[in-house]
Formats: structure tokens, C-alpha cells, sequence
């Protein structure tokens, strides 16, 4: 499907551009690459959408028409109106920044915490890596929204320990992964030079290992951020997520559930627009793979 | 699409727990014996023991199975919250003048199901005597007896209870949902009253499979007969679904999985079940709880009552109930289900269901809360509903500049807050309470159970006190509403909110099916089906 | 072999052992306790009494004290009884078990057979509208929530007058109620499965299209479909079985919210509910068994790599 022409292996480059004009590669190159230019396509709209979502809407997502409760789909409620009067449109919009902010709090967590175990783990190796696995075997041990579920509601109902929570279930796979990258890389000339000519572990990390590592952290980050947005909506749609009066969008299914049947667009539209949004992030995350390793597509 | 059926209007929707709509037109026709019925519950029974919890799903598993001293009468001329004594276990009693010495003649021939170790043994005084020292000792209804002395057994079917002090109220704690009469086996360790369930009620309990089914089939050796001098029960078998959903429990009632339905339901809902289900018929009543909203007074701003009574004036309760609830009735310091002590409703409409908020911001000011204030309202998470009415009460609250932030609990947290006294504002379902006393004594005596806000009151403590003694019906009811006018005056805490209606639906093949208060279906020996 | 899987059992254990020192102390810090829960609808309720009642369940022991009873009830095999019911732990789990595992199963048994097929068809179709179309909807299905699903499967089902027959019903009590039960959830948690393998297979079978020996066996004349279904497939089956590994892993989550969406006793439900109730020894019963599913699972994958690839188990022994 792909006719882009083949970009170096990236992983494996041994001379590495300043990161600035990497970004800018990679960001060429997703363009140049069918998918990459639906999903940011896709990616652009939901972030307009949900960024802009006061000047898109007059409505107020918590603002409680008494007047006019469980309408359907019209031209003056585009989505219809809750069971106490909200517009589901508008709600759907600010549910959409409450997931956005989550999945993008959770992989910037996951990313900075999970990628330097990640490589410290997998630099130093022996008894640091020994004690890190450990740790991090416990946490896989149980699954994701299993995890997720019980620390949230350890710790009660609000965006923070949702954040807390999804991104300590995200934490190992991260680590597993990078660990093995830095595995990879650890013993590579450049690496070995640097530690010939006495630079720190730190530095090695940051300079060495960081800039080789990223996009690998990025294909797994774009593909943990559906998985954040996807634990949040299920964590609010048990109750345990973000609390009302907030539009969560797995909230809003929630609600939605009480009128199956009754009033299916409480259940359509906050589930499409959970829907699109995973499925631009994970059309990116193919995308950058495409883009960054060329094999495997 | 909903136009007309939620509609904005006042009062209109607003029941009286007495316009229970139960269909006449089957009263003429004889009942015939057989069939069975399914009944859905919220929730599974973690387990058998009457002492051990007060959980709904244990006692109304258990009252098809077991019997108390006194019962609630049920009949088409007696209300939901109504308690008329009617002879269960105790034929008849004995009230001394004094009313400290209560004297109860126990029914003759009733016989224990036939389980194994009790076996259909006859039922004596013995096994009253060991059910309730059981209760004294370590029963979650031991507070039920507070007032009695001694409980002795002058022989085998005649029972006599002591009170420290009088207690008009003793009858109806006997008849209290959790006072189930168990064998004297029970206690004594020759079974374990966790798993195995022996009474003498209408049905044997025969499987209990959790998450999936409790089965009952008739017990052949029940006591129970009709006004008319029938055998009860007349169905054969009966079924209790656990379903926790709202959609597994609709789908059940609309193909017939499930015959009567139990659990929150609104009329938009009903409506939709009614398009698939024409012939079902709608009953009617107001919940046994209510939503309340608990203020802090150790928060600077909730110690004026000032800014209770604003907060009071801010809520459009009857709003709420018409499109958050779809119905039922305006609370009260006595929730009004228990239709013959709680304030007359316009009354109540008056204290609570007049919002006024140029009136609340004067308030406000005077206390010194002219820009209003933010703290922070725990709510307790009773469900999708519930959280409506908090963020509606919310919206109602910003408009007269009072912001409350919504802090979600789980009930065991909330509980725990509560009693505690760590939170600012708490709003939660209040326990079905089936007496005035119950909602007196808890609220607002020092120490009491859900005095969650520290009220201790010297005039209201004596006029509780008082009311506990006034034996003439008529005098205590003046006394009750006395207590509940000056609690709205002078405590206004918390602010009752909203009981929710209670759709009771059920199938047309139903006949004499009526929801009564009591945990326990009282009204099911007398149901039959038509087929 | 042997000692492989000995070495890995005894990791699982020390693993098993972190979680459930986390678990225990962690979930005692949550506001609130049973008893509670057991007397919140009485109204006469004295401090006494919660006081008597919280000694009857062992709860006002140190906490150390409580933990070692606990665990030295766990070596011997005893999960304790609930607090909540009264009845021991161990017959709770074994029956909330049964629908867990039933739906995960028939979950990745119809997952794998729709997700293999889709990817052998699509690298077999390789750039005609049938692989586009294939490529669209495993993409569009990657994305789409479970929950989601469920709850459309459920509108779905109620738009066409379907009733899912209630109350739940194990297979050995009655196969044809639980499997209209169990077909549902299962098909709704089965199709992210679904989805992820058929891509992983395409990819995998398109990798040895370009290999010598294909090009030398379609030299000999030998039909290319069959070629690639041979090869293809084997060379597909060490990442499928990594994948389906994985997988079980999600739908393990996945059951949590289709239990609950679907109204099925299982494993997650009952977690839930134990942690509503604070009833400790359910709660650490449960995420133990999730614990030795998921330990199970991965030892099971590690050891078919031996199986399928004769080389991996040289390398171990």
C-alpha cells in the first residue's frame, strides 16, 4: 500500500542529525506516507475539535437545559440532549480534551519514568536490572485495566488518579521494550567510544542513548496513548474514572447505558468519537513505524 | 420523541405515597393456586444470616422463607409506609397500663420447615427466646431492642418482654424488616444459619446460586391462611434474579424472564417498556429513602444557619424529582413514604419546595457570604441518578453563588467521612427507615448513628425523648410534625431532598401484587398468577 | 525443559509474593471497612457494636498479624472465608472463574480463527480492494473500544427484539442458554484479537515471499497459494503464539467491563464488588489469581516456542 520511497533505517544510524531536523525527517516522512497523512489528517480534526471546542459550541457541557431533556439529534442540539438537558455535542467535545489530556499526561509519564528505568535497566544490566525486572514483572502480573481499576479506586474518582493510575499500568511494558532497545544498542561502537573517553552513565544515556531510542519510544508511545484514552473511558464507565459533573466520554456511555434502546445517540457519539481518536493515534503510531523501520512494513 | 412524558410541570407529577396505583379490576377474581413467579433484586445474598448484615439482598431473600413475631398487614386500603399490625408468629399480645410489660400469645402448630436438624419440629417460645438474646447479644438489630429488659417464657407459647422504659414503638420494631424468627438450633450451633435457611415462612429456600438464582418452592406445612380462610401461598415456586443492570433487568422484564420488577426505574424508561410490554401494569410508590444533604457546621460557613436555610431556598427540589427522578415525593426531616408521620405535603412543598434565591443571596449576605463561597461536596456513589441529583443540586447552588465541587466517593469511604466528620457538604441516600423515631433518634440525639453533623439540641433531645412515650396515635402525630417544624426552623440539617418514585411493574399474568415498605415482599403469599 | 519451566515457576512465585505484600498493605490505606457496609441500613447502630463486630472478623488485629495469618493460610491452601459472605474465599473464586475464563477462551478460539483466516486471506489477495478492505476494517476494529462494542452489540441486539437469555448459566448446566450467554461477549471481546492477528499474519506471510527457497519452490512449478500457506503460516506462528500471549492479557481486562456490560458472574464483577465492600480476603484472592493466569499464560508461551521451534529448546537445556 505504501509507495514511499524507503528512508534510511533509523534505528541503527550511527551518525545522528540534530534532533530538530529529525523531527523534522520524521515528520516528512509521515507525510509522504498514505496513512501518516490520514491519520494526522484524522488526529488534526479531533485536536481542532476538542481544542477549539468553546468556539465550535455556545453550549456549556455542564449547563442543564431543564427544559429540554433527552432530545434527539436537531439542528439546535446536533448530538441531542442528555437526561438533564446537556448537549451531548458539546459534551462530547470537552470529554474529548478530558481523553486528549489524559493520553497525553499518561505517555509523557510513561515516556520520561518508563523510558529511564528503561535504560537504566537495560545499561547497567546485573543487579540494578535484576531488582528493576522484579518490580516491573509484579506490575505485568496483573492486566492493564485490572491494575488500573484497583489503584483508581484505591485512591477515589478524579483526573489526577486516573493519570496515576493508567500510567502505572502502561510503566512496564515501556520498560520491557526500551530495556531490550538499550540492550541492543549498549554494546555499539559509539556507546563503547564515549565510555573510552570517560563520559558519564548519565551522559551516555541522554546523549547516546535517548536520540537512538526515540523513535522506537514514539512508535510505542502514539500506541499507549489509545491505550490511556481507552483505560480512561473504561475506568469513568465502572465509576471510577473522572468524576461529574465532567464530560468523560466513558462516563457518558455510562449514562448512555440506562436508555438503551431509548436513546441510542448517548451511546453513538461518545463512543465514535473515543473510536476515531484511538484510531488516529494508532494510524500515526503505524505510520512512524513505517516512516522509522522501513522492514517492517 | 419523550415530549409530554418529561415534562417540566410542577406538582403534577409529585405522588402521595397513598395514590399507589394497584389495578382494581383483578380484586374480583378468585385466586388459583400454582405457577410460579420471577422477581429481579439488585444484588446477590452474600449470605443467610439475619444477624450478620443489614443488607437488603439477605432480607428480602429471606422473608419468603421466614416469619417475625408481628408482621406488616398489607390490603388494598393500606398505604406503602403504613404499619398496621397484623398477628405473624404471635397470635395475639398484651399491652400492660403501664405499657412496660408486653404479653404475646404465641401462634399454635406452626412447625419448622422440614431441614434437616430442626426437621418440621413444632415452634415454641424457646426459639423466640434464643433468637432474640442472639439479636441482644451481637445482632446488626440489637438497637431495636435498646429499651427492652428482660424477654422471658412463662411456657411454651406465651412469651413476655420487659422494657426499661416505654417504647410505643416496640410493636413495629418487632415487625422491623430484620427480625426474622429463627430455630433455636440456629444459635446453638446445630446448623450454620450462614448457608442453610430454616423458617417457617410460605416458601422453602431450596438453591441459592450466587450471581445466577435463589430458588423458594411452597412449604406444605405453612401457617399463613387468606382473609377468606384459603391456604397460602398459592404459587408453587418462586425465583430471585440478582441483576445489577439497569438494561439485563429490562431486557429480562420485556421477555417475560422476569414477572415483577424491583430496583430503580423511571417513567421514561417504563414508557419504552411499555411499548414492547402494552399490558403491564404500572405500580406506583415513593421510595422508603431519601437523598439528603448533610452540612457541616465544623466548615466556618455551614455553622450559620443563615446559610443553610439559603442553601434550602436555592434547591428547586420539585424540578429535580420531575426530571432527574421522574417522580415521587418532596422530602422531609421524616421521609415521605411514611405518609402518616411525615409533614402533610403541602407542607412540605412550603419548608422545602419553594426556592427563592433573591431570598437565599439576602440570606447569604446577612451571614456575611455576599460573593458566595466554594467547598467541597462529597457525594456517595448510589448510582447514575443519584449523581444527577448532585449535579443538579450543583446548577441550583451556583445560581445564588454558592460553587460546590463535586468529590466522588465510594459508600464505604463515604461512610467513613461521614462518621468521621471529615468532609464539607455530604449528599447520599438515607437508610429505610420505617419509623419517625428511626429518623429522629439516628439524626439528631448526640451520638446517633447518622447525626453525621453533631446536632445536639437540649428542645429537641426532650421532644424525641417525648415522643418515644405517647402512646395516643393522635397526640404523637402532633408531636412528630412538632418535631419535624422545629428541625426546619432551627437545625435545617441536613436539608432533606427528593425520595424517588418506585416503579414496581409487573406482568398482567400478576394478581395481588403490592410493594409495602418492609424488606420481604409481605404481599407475596397472597399473589397468584393467571395462565 | 524441565528446568526451564522449574526456574520460570519459581520467578512466577516470588512475583506472585511482591503483588500480594503490595496488594495487601496498599488496599488497608482505603478509607472505610466492611462492617460498615454490613450495618449501613440499620439505624440504631452504636459504636459498641461496630466495635464487637469488627473484633468477630479479626479486623482490630495488628495488621502484620493479619498478614501472616492470611499468608500462612494461603501456603496451606486456604484463601480464608469472605467477610462479605461468610464463605470461604477459594469456592467464591472457582466459581467466578469459570465464566472468566469461558469468555477468554472462546474469545481467542474465535479470535485466532477470524484473525488467521483474515490475514492468510489478505496476504494471499496482496494489493487487490480484498486486502484493502481487509487491512480497513482490522485497522477500524484495533480502535474500537471494547466497551463500545459491547454496548452497541447490546442496542444492536434490543433494536432486533433479541433477549440474551437471563440468569447466567454454566455450560454443564444448560449449553444452549449459556451459549447464547457467552457468544456475544466473547465475539465482542474476540474481534480487537481479531484484528492484531490478521495484521501480524499478512506481515508474517508476505516476509518469506520474497525468500530463496519460495522462489526455487515456484521455480518447480509448486502453486504459490500453497506454497505461502506452508511457509507462510509457519514462519506466521512464532509471533502469533507472542501475540496471543499478549492478548490473553487484554482480555483478561476486557472482561472486567463485558462481565459487567453483559451482567456474567466472573472474576472481574467479583473483584469489583470486593473492593466496594473492602472485603479484603476476596480481594487479594482475585488479583492472586489473575496473577497465576497471567504467570500461566506466559510460561505456556514460552514453552510452545520450544514446541514449535526446535532450536529454542536446544538453546535452553
Amino acid at each position: 500500500m505504501s509507495l514511499a520511497p524507503a528512508t534510511p533505517d533509523a534505528t541503527h544510524e550511527a551518525q545522528r542529525p540534530r534532533r530538530g531536523s529529525r523531527i523534522i525527517a520524521i515528520m516528512r516522512g509521515l507525510l509522504r506516507d498514505e496513512v501518516g497523512c490520514l491519520a494526522l489528517v484524522i488526529l488534526t480534526i479531533v485536536l481542532v475539535m476538542a481544542l477549539f471546542a468553546p468556539l465550535i459550541t455556545q453550549y456549556d457541557p455542564l449547563f442543564q437545559d431543564r427544559r429540554a431533556v433527552l432530545k434527539a439529534p436537531s439542528l439546535a442540539h446536533w448530538f441531542g440532549t442528555d437526561d438533564i438537558g446537556r448537549d451531548v455535542f458539546s459534551r462530547v467535545l470537552y470529554g474529548t480534551r478530558i481523553s486528549l489530556f489524559v493520553g497525553l499526561t499518561v505517555v509523557v509519564i510513561t515516556m520520561v519514568v518508563g523510558g529511564m528505568i528503561g535504560m537504566i535497566s537495560g545499561y547497567f544490566g546485573g543487579l540494578v536490572d535484576m531488582v528493576i525486572q522484579r518490580i516491573v514483572e509484579a506490575l505485568d502480573t496483573l492486566p492493564s485495566l485490572v491494575l488500573s481499576l484497583f489503584i483508581a479506586a484505591m485512591l477515589g474518582p478524579s483526573v489526577r488518579n486516573v493519570i496515576i493510575a493508567v500510567s502505572l499500568a502502561q510503566i512496564p511494558r515501556f520498560v520491557r521494550i526500551i530495556r531490550s532497545e538499550m540492550m541492543k544498542i549498549r554494546g555499539q561502537d559509539f556507546i563503547l567510544a564515549s565510555k573510552v573517553i570517560g563520559s558519564s552513565p548519565l551522559r551516555i544515556m541522554l546523549t547516546h542513548g535517548l536520540p537512538n531510542l526515540m523513535p522506537t519510544m514514539l512508535v510505542i508511545g502514539s500506541l499507549a496513548f489509545g491505550i490511556a484514552i481507552m483505560t480512561e473511558a473504561a475506568l469513568s464507565f465502572l465509576g471510577v474514572g473522572t468524576p461529574p459533573p465532567n464530560p468523560s466520554l466513558g462516563t457518558m456511555l455510562s449514562h448512555g447505558t440506562r436508555f438503551i434502546g431509548m436513546a441510542p445517540w448517548l451511546i453513538i457519539f461518545p463512543g465514535l468519537m473515543l473510536t476515531i481518536s484511538v484510531l488516529a493515534l494508532n494510524l500515526i503510531g503505524d505510520a512512524l513505524r513505517d516512516v522509522l523501520d522501513p522492514r517492517q512494513r | 420523541m419523550f415530549e409530554g412524558l418529561s415534562t417540566y410541570g410542577r406538582a403534577l407529577t409529585v405522588l402521595a405515597a397513598s395514590a399507589m396505583l394497584t389495578p382494581a379490576a383483578h380484586a374480583q377474581e378468585t385466586p388459583k393456586y400454582g405457577g410460579k413467579v420471577t422477581i429481579n433484586v439488585h444484588a446477590d445474598a452474600p449470605n443467610f444470616d439475619p444477624l450478620a448484615s443489614t443488607e437488603y439482598a439477605v432480607h428480602s431473600r429471606l422473608g419468603l422463607a421466614m416469619n417475625r413475631l408481628v408482621d406488616w398487614a398489607t390490603g388494598p386500603d393500606i398505604d406503602y409506609g403504613e404499619f398496621v399490625p397484623k398477628p405473624a408468629l404471635a397470635e395475639s399480645w398484651d399491652i400492660s397500663a403501664d405499657s412496660l410489660t408486653y404479653t404475646f400469645k404465641l401462634r399454635k402448630g406452626v412447625v419448622w420447615q422440614d431441614v434437616a436438624p430442626v426437621s418440621g419440629r413444632a415452634f415454641t417460645a424457646a426459639d423466640v427466646l434464643a433468637t432474640y438474646a442472639a439479636i441482644r447479644e451481637s445482632g446488626v438489630q440489637k438497637g431495636l431492642l435498646a429499651t427492652v429488659d428482660t424477654i422471658t417464657a412463662p411456657d411454651d407459647h406465651t412469651v413476655v418482654i420487659k422494657l426499661k422504659r416505654p417504647n410505643v414503638i416496640l410493636l413495629q420494631n418487632l415487625a422491623h424488616q430484620n427480625m426474622w424468627i429463627l430455630p433455636k438450633e440456629a444459635f446453638d450451633g446445630g446448623y450454620d444459619r450462614n448457608s442453610v435457611v430454616i423458617g417457617t415462612g410460605p416458601w422453602l429456600l431450596t438453591d441459592n446460586q450466587a450471581g445466577v438464582a435463589t430458588h423458594y418452592k411452597k412449604n406444605p406445612t405453612y401457617f399463613g391462611k387468606s382473609a377468606d380462610g384459603k391456604q397460602l401461598p398459592y404459587l408453587d415456586e418462586v425465583e430471585i434474579l440478582p441483576l445489577k443492570d439497569l438494561n439485563a433487568r429490562i431486557m429480562a422484564f420485556r421477555s417475560g424472564q422476569i414477572d415483577i420488577w424491583f430496583g430503580p426505574l423511571n417513567l421514561t424508561q417504563m414508557a419504552a417498556i411499555k411499548q414492547q410490554v402494552p399490558d403491564l401494569q404500572e405500580i406506583k410508590t415513593i421510595a422508603n429513602t431519601q437523598t439528603e444533604l448533610y452540612l457541616n457546621p465544623s466548615f466556618k460557613p455551614f455553622s450559620d444557619l443563615r446559610v443553610r436555610q439559603a442553601l434550602n431556598l436555592a434547591i428547586d427540589r420539585l424540578a429535580l424529582g420531575d426530571v432527574v427522578r421522574g417522580g415521587g415525593g418532596i422530602g422531609g426531616v421524616v421521609g415521605p413514604a411514611l405518609s402518616k408521620q411525615t409533614l402533610p405535603e403541602e407542607e412540605r412543598i412550603a419548608l422545602y419546595g419553594t426556592p427563592d434565591h433573591e431570598k437565599a443571596k439576602a440570606l447569604l449576605a446577612e451571614a456575611g457570604f455576599a460573593d458566595g463561597f466554594s467547598f467541597e461536596l462529597t457525594v456517595l456513589n448510589y448510582g447514575e441518578e443519584f449523581v444527577r441529583e448532585a449535579e443538579w443540586i450543583q446548577q441550583d447552588l451556583a445560581e445564588i453563588g454558592v460553587k460546590a465541587e463535586l468529590k466522588m466517593v465510594d459508600l464505604a469511604a463515604g461512610q467513613a467521612l461521614a462518621k468521621e466528620g471529615t468532609y464539607q457538604g455530604l449528599f447520599l441516600v438515607m437508610s429505610p427507615f420505617s419509623e419517625a423515631d428511626e429518623y429522629f433518634t439516628t439524626h439528631f440525639l448526640k451520638g446517633g448513628n447518622r447525626n453525621y453533623m453533631g446536632v445536639d439540641d437540649a428542645e429537641l433531645t426532650a421532644m424525641i425523648q417525648e415522643q418515644q412515650g405517647i402512646s395516643d396515635p393522635a397526640a404523637r402525630q402532633q408531636k412528630i410534625w412538632e418535631i419535624q417544624r422545629y428541625t426546619a426552623k432551627n437545625v435545617q440539617n441536613p436539608l432533606p431532598i427528593w425520595s424517588s418514585l418506585l416503579l414496581h411493574p409487573a406482568h398482567a399474568r400478576v394478581h395481588g401484587w403490592r410493594p409495602m415498605l418492609p424488606q420481604g415482599f409481605p404481599s407475596l403469599p397472597e399473589v397468584w398468577v393467571s395462565e | 525443559m524441565l528446568t526451564f519451566a522449574l526456574r520460570r515457576a519459581v520467578l512466577g512465585i516470588l512475583v506472585l509474593i511482591t503483588v500480594s505484600v503490595l496488594v495487601f498493605v496498599s488496599f488497608r490505606f482505603v478509607p472505610g471497612d466492611i462492617v460498615n457496609q454490613q450495618l449501613s441500613e440499620a439505624g440504631a447502630v452504636t459504636p459498641e457494636l461496630l466495635a464487637q463486630k469488627r473484633a468477630q472478623l479479626g479486623l482490630d488485629k495488628p495488621l502484620l498479624v493479619q498478614f501472616t495469618e492470611w499468608a500462612s493460610g494461603v501456603i496451606t491452601g486456604d484463601l480464608g472465608k469472605s467477610l462479605w459472605t461468610g464463605r470461604p474465599v477459594a469456592n467464591q473464586i472457582a466459581t467466578a472463574l469459570v465464566p472468566t475464563m469461558q469468555l477468554s477462551i472462546v474469545a481467542i478460539i474465535v479470535g485466532a480463527v477470524l484473525g488467521i483466516g483474515a490475514g492468510v486471506a489478505a496476504a494471499l489477495w496482496r494489493g487487490t480492494p480484498g486486502d484493502m478492505i481487509l487491512r480497513i476494517v482490522s485497522t477500524v476494529f484495533l480502535a474500537i473500544p471494547q466497551l463500545w462494542l459491547g454496548l452497541l452489540t447490546l442496542t444492536g441486539l434490543a433494536m432486533i427484539g433479541y433477549y440474551i437469555p437471563l440468569p447466567y448459566r454454566s455450560f454443564s448446566v444448560n449449553p444452549a442458554i449459556n451459549f447464547q450467554q457467552v457468544i456475544f461477549p466473547a465475539v465482542a471481546l474476540s474481534l480487537g484479537v481479531a484484528a492484531a492477528l490478521s495484521r501480524l499474519t499478512r506481515s508474517a506471510m508476505l516476509e518469506v515471499t520474497g525468500a530463496d527457497f519460495i522462489r526455487a519452490a515456484r521455480a518447480r512449478g509448486v502453486p504459490s497459494s500453497r506454497l505461502y500457506i506452508g511457509h507462510g503460516l509457519k514462519n506466521a506462528l512464532i509471533p502469533v503464539i507472542t501475540l496471543l500471549g499478549t492478548q490473553f492479557g487484554n482480555l483478561l481486562s476486557g472482561t472486567v467491563i463485558i462481565e459487567q456490560i453483559f451482567n456474567i458472574p466472573g472474576l472481574g464483577n467479583m473483584l469489583f464488588e470486593a473492593v466496594a465492600n473492602r472485603d479484603y480476603p476476596v480481594v487479594q484472592a482475585a488479583v492472586l489469581t489473575y496473577g497465576v493466569i497471567t504467570i500461566v499464560v506466559n510460561l505456556l508461551v514460552d514453552l510452545s516456542y520450544g514446541i514449535v521451534d526446535p532450536r529454542i529448546r536446544e538453546a535452553r537445556s
